[in-house]
This record gives structure tokens, sequence and C-alpha cells, in this order.
């Protein structure tokens, strides 16, 4: 029956052919993406203050709403603690590697005056979503707010501002401990 | 084997068809400007695409404009005097093509939720089986819907529990009958079916004992509930069944809140 449903279902292929496209729209050049890497630090409780690299992929939904995919990553040195009495974990597990899916929301769109005839655009962003840390070797889930602010270098380029904590439950130190991570970084964003 | 044969060739027909329903190639060459006429008393030129932006200029009924960019809700122009600026979409709407018909711009609101045939999605929500009680989930999507009612979609996902933590990919058919409903006047709701085959991965953690868990393929069958925010932002709440396919059939019982936004 299965089987004869399979045959069906392939004899279906070339019908297929027969359906009409919908009416096509004026060609326009869309700018929907932006993709972006970025760098700077990431401070992991429990542990140092580290350089931090990640890149990012965001979706403009809306004016005001957007989607975004961040990977950000950092390796952890010995902390204090562990210099005296030796490591937690070593190798990859050292590895402090987080993404995530934000919604953001456009708070504040505005114009920066670097000079008197110069002037470029600027909105300061709020976002908020959940995602997933891989440290110690935990995978846990995690929760992200933040702020950033952005600037137009040009008519595609972005500069961008971000502070960020990423929270999640944590064994390694302590049972099931609040982890909060801060994350402050530089990057820039072409629109695509 | 059976099951999985037979999945193939529904995702085979369905890919045939969504490539024959896409006949936009826009992306292989540069698009000429789009010319149209401002039948409104005035239009107004902002400075970037926001409301937020100020306006900085006024094109006046009768003149001429190109149509440069699109970005969300807004449109780049060009006027008869080359200055360039950002015009609301709605705004942008009320104006002619150089045959005099008017202006068919991509928009998006609300009646374009049926036609707009991307949608990109997230989700996050909570996971439970006997062995693996309210674990956190989160999974991102990005679909296809080459007809109102039916749509192919591409799901990844991670849930932690304190037990097992583990991953999961699955495509799902999302079948969405009434993707138009309007209850009442503004309160805009569609439920839809949804059906897969993925795969579900254990992971272990430190501290933590998987049991008899073990990785495997798995069937999903759901009901989904959409409910329009704004603009092209949906909001979606959804239950699944899993049924993962070992020996004990394990079901998982899914219940996720999400956000879904098309172009």
């Amino acid at each position: 029956m299965a089987l004869r449903l399979h045959h069906l279902l392939l004899s279906l292929l070339p019908f297929a052919a027969t359906v009409e496209a919908e009416q096509k729209r004026p060609d326009l050049d869309n700018e929907l993406f932006e993709f972006g890497i970025d760098a700077g630090l990431l401070a992991i409780q429990d542990f140092n203050t580290e350089i931090g690299l990640g890149f990012n992929a965001t979706f403009h939904g809306s004016e005001d709403f957007f989607i975004q995919f961040n990977y950000l990553a950092a390796e952890a040195s010995y902390s204090a603690f562990e210099n005296s009495q030796g490591a937690y974990f070593e190798g990859g597990d050292r590895d402090f590697i987080h993404y995530d899916l934000l919604l953001g929301y456009n708070l504040l769109a505005g114009e920066l005056y670097v000079s008197e005839a110069n002037s470029t655009l600027s909105n300061l962003y709020i976002v908020g979503g959940v995602g997933n840390i891989s440290f110690g070797g935990e995978e846990s889930f995690s929760a992200t707010a933040g702020i950033g602010y952005k600037l137009g270098l040009s008519r595609r380029l972005n500069l961008r501002l971000d502070f960020r904590d990423h929270i999640y439950q944590s064994n390694l130190i302590a049972e099931d401990s609040t982890s909060h991570n801060m994350q402050f970084t530089l990057g820039v964003g072409y629109l695509l | 084997m059976i099951k999985t044969r037979l999945f193939a060739s529904l995702a085979l027909c369905f890919s045939s068809l969504t490539t024959l329903a896409d006949d936009d190639t826009s992306w292989l060459y540069k698009p000429e400007p789009l010319a149209l006429e401002v039948i409104d008393s005035y239009l107004e030129l902002h400075t970037g695409p926001g409301r937020g932006y100020p306006v900085f200029n006024v094109v006046e009924q009768g003149d001429h404009i190109d149509v440069l960019t699109r970005r969300p809700d807004w449109y780049e122009v060009r006027t008869q005097d080359n200055k360039v600026g950002w015009v609301k979409a709605a705004q942008l709407g009320r104006t002619l093509q150089a045959s005099g018909e008017p202006a068919d711009l991509p928009s998006v609101g609300y009646g374009n939720y049926s036609v707009n045939r991307w949608r990109i999605g997230m989700s996050a929500g909570s996971f439970s089986a006997e062995e693996l009680a309210d674990a956190e989930t989160f999974s991102a999507s990005l679909s296809y819907h080459p007809w109102s009612f039916l749509g192919g979609e591409l799901e990844a996902g991670k849930f932690y529990g304190d037990e097992a933590r583990g991953s999961q990919i699955a495509f799902n058919f999302v079948f969405e009958p009434f993707p138009l409903f309007d209850a009442t006047a503004g309160f805009r709701l569609s439920p839809a079916l949804i059906y897969g085959l993925g795969k579900t991965d254990f992971q272990v953690q430190p501290r933590q004992i998987v049991g008899d868990l073990e990785s495997a393929d798995h069937s999903l069958i759901g009901a989904r509930l959409n409910y329009y925010l704004g603009r092209n932002f949906i909001m979606r709440g959804e239950y699944r069944t899993l049924t993962l396919d070992t020996d004990d059939q394990e079901e998982f019982d899914t219940w996720l809140l999400g956000f879904t936004t098309f172009f």
C-alpha cells in the first residue's frame, strides 16, 4: 500500500510542471538581511574576562522588529583559584561557546551629527532571547538580554556596540547556581 | 524503511513543486529602478528608513521618482532633481506607474501572509516525557510555502532536561487551511496542523544519567495556532507529540511559544 502511494506520488511529479507561477512583482533591491562580525570582552562568571569573537545574521522583519542569530566564542584562562588549586577542567572544555536566537526592537532611531554638515543614521535597540552555552563540558539553556547601539558607517555598513548578559544554570562550581556572563563587543554589519 | 522512502518521495514531490513555483531570479542581476508618478498632494522624504528620522524634502504632485531600494516598511527613492531619501511604504502605494496603473510594490501586511512564501521562525517552550520532566527547549525554523495552505519547514532545536540533554532536527509539513481567518475584526487567527520526521540525539552531560534514552529517528504530529501581531510578525502557540522510533516507542509532549516573520 505504502509502496503504491510512493509510486503514485512519483507519477505526480511531471504534473507539478503545469503549476503556474504567480504574477511577477517589480524588481527591487531588497535590504532585509544583515551579516556581521564582532569582537570584544566576555566576562565568564567564576573565571576571567576574555577576548570574545563572534558573528551574527539578522533578519529585519519590520521597521521596528528584527530576529538575530549570534555566535560568540572565547577561551577561558585559569582563574586565580585554579592557578593555586589546580584546573577544574582542561582542553576543549575551556572553550566558552555560545549561540542564541534573539528578538530585537529598534527603540530610538535618530541621527548623529559627526560634523555640522555630515549626519549619520543611528539606532538604539534592545534584544532578548534564548540560546545555548557550552562550557566546562556542560551544554546549557541560556537566556540573553541586552542593549545595543548602531551607527551607519556607509550606505550598507553599520558599526555596532553591544552589551549583553547571558544567563544560565550551571553545576560547574556549585550545584544549580545562576551564572551571569557579560558580553561587551564592537562589531560591523553589512546589509545585503 | 518504507516510511522513510514514502517520506522521501513526498519531500521530492514538494521540492519539485516549490522550484517550479519560484520564478524569481532578481538576485541574478541588478534591477532597473522603478519609475513612479506622485498622485498624492505631496510625498515626504525622510533621511532614514524609520518614523524617527526627520523629513528633509517633499516631492510634489505630478513629479516623477525612481524607486531604488526596499527596506522593511520603507523605500529609498530618487527625485527628478537627484535627491535621495526614504518614503514610507504606505505613502508610496498611492503612486502611478509609467503605464498609468497604480504602483504594484511588494508591501508586507496581513493580506500578504498567504502570498509571501518564506518564513523564519523561532520558538521556546517545554519538552517532557516520563524520564525527562519539563525540559526547556528552543528551536529555529525556515519554511517555504508555495501555496497558502501548505508549506515545508526545516527545523533545528535543542532541549535541556535534568536527566538528559540533546538536539533535534526535523522536516515538517505545515497544513494551514485558513491562513487569513479573521475571528472578529482585527483578531486574526490561523490554525495549522504539522507532521514531520526527524532525528533526536541525546548527549551525555557531566552528573547526568541518560538511562535508557537512545538517539533515534522520530516522527511528530502537532497543532499550531498563529496569531497575527502586526505588519509581518506572527506569534504562535503549539502543541506536539513526538514519537521516538525505538523499541519502547517513547512519546514526548512539547509545548512551544514562538514568533514567525514572513517576507
